[in-house]
């Protein structure tokens, strides 16, 4: 039997933090133990003291998790200085196999490759999916991708987010029981009676010509059809601004052309979001990596119909496979650009109810504002930005 | 056209979209911006419409700053945000947060100096905001416990609020932890947000001012209540003043009424008494004769009695002043009033353990005393308990009665446990002819004797009864030091014989004139009579004179001056008054006279000869 329940709490005390949302979802397990903790919070907190506080509520529970711009948690999407979100879980026919792997920015893809090692079947069974939360700062999360995906039987989803903190792009955490590290990557393998359905939409439109980037490394982007690429950049934006503003940001995007991955002829993109400007060089740093000379991309818009549209058809979507169950938990990876700084206080009704609404109210729903969001499209795992990865998990019934 | 040449036409084709898509997506962007702006301003527009609407002006202060600060972190997602809180001419002041976290600051505290030195209660916003406030601002901060920032922090903004007429104010510092201004999310305040902001602290002062109003009227509300309370309580006594004084009035003219009757009725006495004595005297030897004067007698007696309750009543009285013990006395009377009040009634005797010193007249002591009791006794028709008490009176004691100032009392209780009084017959009790008892069974002057011969002597009656539990009676008596003179030996009886001498007889009143002349001529005196004082002196100048009988009270001159203008033409002259009235040396114009010298009326012929008797020795 696989039991979820989620809590939240706003104490800008740590400890009162932890403590109020393991409580409120112990709670809702009534006499069950929990077993597992899903563990999102925001950066402001001494992240350590939050976790000490979940573990002394939830003693037998393994922790894992990220720290995020904001944390979604029941209805509502909390991205606030102090927001604490705790899906616990109980289950003794599903396991969450909890990892933390270090040094993720020198070596994404080799973080990418110990993490699969990690994933191999018992008992001759695979997994059901691996969830990965990398820092969203440092490392180049499409090599990780790579290097995991590489080693793992396509039939395993990826999913995840990366770690975020409140717009600083200073630093970000990862979780495992009660320790916090940065530059890692955090996650857990998901085995046992459940199923997974996975899917993710973003929310910006292409416009302008289709451009080629003439020179690209380590992530940065120097120059598209030749030109700088804060020159591209610009002729998109309003004012003539200086500087990358988070205006900037959410507004204008990178569409990255991934139909030869896909071996599709249709044009399908993924969004990368530049981070950084390199005033002197007209350089965009995207963090999100998987650009490169030659790679073809579009700017992209952000567009709001879209974001809600495309959710809402994600949704749909896995509602439509998996007829007539009703998810044990929903996972809910949303870009931090897409929330408050998008549509202001009308954030979880644009973002969280039109979801809930189709897959379900009552669910014990968990996410994460994230620098990055990872799901596959088509079966192939990506790295997108500005994009919402929902992740619905099904218990399967037993077998006679 | 060839292949290329479309080619290029299309590549510029698509240039010229692509530079008209740039111009959308800019007008876009500007369109999403102020739409944005918009959404914020209604989005603050509301909140204030919340906050103005949800303010109460019985709100607390703390429950006010408490929604701005709510509204602080909502609207601008600050999270450091604190209120502080000075009442002008304090020496520190108050700051708390949201999260209940308190501090006190004291007048050398930056935050103190800096709020202290300025007057200003408008907005102050990032650029405005002197250095000395943000370092003073963040001391606090660190005070509270709030995430505390490096130097050079600035503000978002301080709100400065004035409370009740600028005797105290508030202020809300808000600004954003060094995390959150680093954020790509974070911008300067733009002049929406100072507008904004100006407009709530504009909101909050005057809720805050509302608030302090409403205490301040609260508190007058009280002030007011106890002021109507006060004036109830001094209307309730100028109410019981006034019914005392037209109790008192309404005694006064009962007293000078029945006064006046009893005067007129004591001469109408002495005549019925001595000519019924006479009759008696000559008809011994008819034995029907005798007894119907013997009647006659009897009835001017018990009327001579009614005459002289009345008179004390009116506090007219003679009164023969002595020194007397209040416990002994008591003690001593109540013997025989055990044996009055009969075997049914138990009687308890308190004395206080000190002596209780008064100068009264005893015979009127005791009537008081008697009165008292007999009248409790009635009350208890089927027995029960009187007791008497006596005590010192304290000066509180007096002062709670109303009779407080430099006389010392002390007091006689007589209560009985018997039927009570209602409250509608307590003001009545004392008016003469006043009676509960059934017809025959009193004459309604026995509490009015009580209350003439007390206020008399400058003391004060009190009753206080419940109906069904008993009745008290509490009498003042003036109290007096411990007597240093023995009182005289009584003057030897006079002894009887043929009498002689020259009385002249001075009375305005024929017929006790003729009686008088009648009762002395028989015994053996030589009368002259005169219906006034220029008559008797006319009468004087050519006969000397062994005694003066005059009345007291004639026309054109009263007894005393013509007893005095008498002494000085025959200085061995001995003077007897009449009177209907008590003798008082100032009312009657003259020294001061034994009162030995008076024979009260009514009076008997037997008692007439042995005053006139006495008078000569």
């Amino acid at each position: 039997m696989l039991r979820a329940a989620v809590g939240v709490s706003r104490h800008t005390d740590a400890s009162e933090a932890g403590r109020a949302a393991a409580e409120a979802a112990s709670r809702s397990l009534g006499d069950h133990a929990a077993t597992f903790a899903l563990v999102f919070a925001t950066g402001a907190y001494p992240q350590a003291e939050v976790l000490a506080a979940i573990a002394g509520v939830l003693p037998g529970a393994r922790l894992s998790g990220c720290s995020g711009e904001g944390v979604i948690g029941g209805s509502a999407t909390h991205e606030v200085e102090f927001a604490v979100a705790v899906l616990a879980v109980s289950s003794d026919s599903v396991r969450f196999e909890p990892f933390l792997v270090e040094g993720y920015h020198a070596d994404p893809a080799g973080a990418g490759r110990t993490i699969a090692t990690l994933c191999g079947p018992v008992d001759g069974a695979a997994p059901v999916c691996v969830v990965i939360l990398p820092d969203g700062i440092r490392g180049n999360a499409s090599a990780l991708i790579d290097g995991l995906a590489a080693e793992l039987p396509r039939s395993v989803p990826i999913v995840g987010g990366s770690a975020g903190d409140a717009m600083l792009f200073e630093k970000t955490h990862q979780y495992l029981d009660e320790r916090v590290v940065s530059d890692a990557v955090a996650g857990f393998v998901l085995r046992g009676a459940a199923t997974l359905h996975v899917g993710v939409s973003h929310g910006c439109t292409t416009v302008g010509l289709d451009r080629v980037v003439t020179r690209a490394q380590d992530g940065w982007v120097f120059t598209i059809d030749g030109l700088p690429a804060w020159e591209v950049f610009k002729e998109y934006l309003d004012g003539d601004p200086e500087d990358l503003t988070a205006e900037g940001i959410i507004y204008l995007c990178i569409g990255v052309d991934i139909r030869r991955m896909l071996s599709s002829d249709t044009p399908r993109y993924v969004i990368r979001t530049p981070m950084v400007l390199d005033k002197e060089n007209g350089a965009l740093f995207f963090p999100g990596g998987g650009i490169e000379t030659g790679t073809r991309v579009r700017v992209t818009r952000r567009d709001g119909e879209l974001i809600r549209g495309s959710g809402t058809e994600c949704a749909a979507a896995l509602r439509q496979a998996a007829p007539g169950q009703t998810p044990a938990f929903v996972l809910q990876f949303d870009c931090a650009g897409r929330g408050r700084i998008l549509f202001g206080e009308l954030a979880a009704s644009e973002l969280i109810e039109p979801l809930q609404t189709i897959l379900g109210a009552d669910i014990p729903w968990i996410g994460v504002h994230t620098y990055g969001e990872i799901a596959p499209v088509d079966g192939v795992p990506f790295f997108h930005n500005y994009s919402v990865a929902l992740c619905a998990v099904y218990e399967t019934p037993p077998t006679r | 056209m060839s292949g290329d040449d479309e080619l290029a036409r299309l590549r510029e084709e698509n240039r010229a979209l692509d530079e008209q898509l740039k111009v959308l997506v800019r007008t876009e962007q500007r369109l999403f911006r102020s739409r944005k702006e918009l959404d914020e301003e209604l989005s603050n527009t509301r909140a204030l419409a919340e906050f103005a609407l949800s303010a109460s002006p019985s709100d607390a202060e703390d429950d006010v700053v408490a929604r701005v600060i709510r509204l602080l972190r909502a609207s601008f997602h600050v999270d450091c945000v604190f209120a502080f809180a000075h009442s002008r001419g304090q020496e520190r002041g108050e700051g708390w947060d949201d999260a209940g976290r308190r501090a006190v600051l004291h007048s050398d505290a930056p935050l103190v100096s800096w709020l202290r030195a300025s007057e200003r209660t408008e907005l102050l916003s990032l650029g405005a905001v002197e250095h000395v406030a943000v370092t003073a601002a963040l001391a606090m901060a660190g005070e509270l416990g709030l995430p505390q920032e490096p130097a050079g922090s600035s503000l978002l903004a301080v709100l400065r609020m004035a409370s009740g007429d600028a005797e105290r104010v508030v202020s809300v510092f808000a600004w954003k932890s060094a995390q959150l201004r680093r954020s790509v999310m974070t911008k300067p305040l733009a002049p929406r947000h100072l507008a904004f902001l100006s407009a709530l602290a504009n909101q909050v002062g005057r809720t805050l001012e509302a608030v302090a109003l409403t205490g301040a009227l609260a508190s007058r509300g009280s002030e007011l209540t106890l002021a109507n309370l006060r004036l109830s309580e001094s209307l309730g006594s100028l109410t019981e003043a006034q019914e005392k004084l037209v109790q008192a009035q309404k005694m006064e003219a009962i007293g000078r009424l029945a006064g006046g009757v009893a005067h007129d009725f004591n001469n109408l006495l002495t005549v019925i008494l001595s000519h019924a004595e006479l009759l008696r005297d000559d008809a011994l030897e008819v034995g029907s004769a005798a007894e119907d004067a013997t009647a006659i007698l009897d009835a001017a007696a018990r009327a001579t009695s009614i005459t002289r309750q009345l008179l004390s009543f009116s506090r007219q009285q003679s009164q023969r002043l002595e020194e007397l013990e209040l416990n002994r006395f008591v003690s001593d009377t109540t013997r025989v009033l055990g044996r009055l009040i009969g075997e049914h009634v138990h009687l308890e005797l308190t004395l206080a353990p000190e002596r209780l010193q008064l100068r009264f007249d005893g015979g009127q002591l005791e009537q008081v005393l008697m009165n008292l009791t007999l009248n409790a006794r009635d009350a208890m028709p089927g027995g029960g308990t009187l007791s008497v008490r006596t005590r010192a009176v304290s000066a509180d004691e007096a002062e709670r009665a109303g009779v407080g100032g430099d006389e010392d009392y002390i007091a006689l209780e007589v209560e009985d446990s018997g039927v009570g009084i209602p409250d509608e017959l307590l003001t009545h009790v004392f008016e003469p002819f006043f009676t509960t008892k059934d017809v025959g069974r009193g004459t309604g002057l026995g509490l009015a004797t009580v209350y003439g011969i007390v206020e008399q002597s400058g003391g004060h009656v009190f009753v206080e009864s419940e109906v069904g539990q008993g009745t008290t009676f509490t009498v003042f008596f003036l109290a007096s030091g411990t007597p240093t003179v023995a009182p005289p030996p009584s003057a030897p009886a006079p002894r009887e014989g043929r009498a002689h001498g020259t009385v002249l007889v001075a009375e305005d009143e024929p017929a006790i004139r003729k009686i008088v002349r009648r009762a002395l001529t028989a015994a053996g005196y030589d009368v002259l009579d005169a219906a006034d004082g220029e008559q008797a002196l006319a009468l004087a100048a050519t006969t000397t004179v062994d005694l003066l009988l005059t009345d007291m009270v004639m026309p054109r001159m009263t007894g005393a001056v013509l007893a005095e203008r008498l002494k000085r033409q025959q200085p061995g002259l001995k003077v007897l008054f009449m009177s209907g009235y008590p003798l008082r040396g100032a009312a009657s114009g003259t020294a001061a006279w034994d009162a030995r010298a008076v024979l009260a009326k009514p009076f008997s012929a037997t008692a007439l000869l042995a005053a006139v008797r006495a008078a000569l020795v």
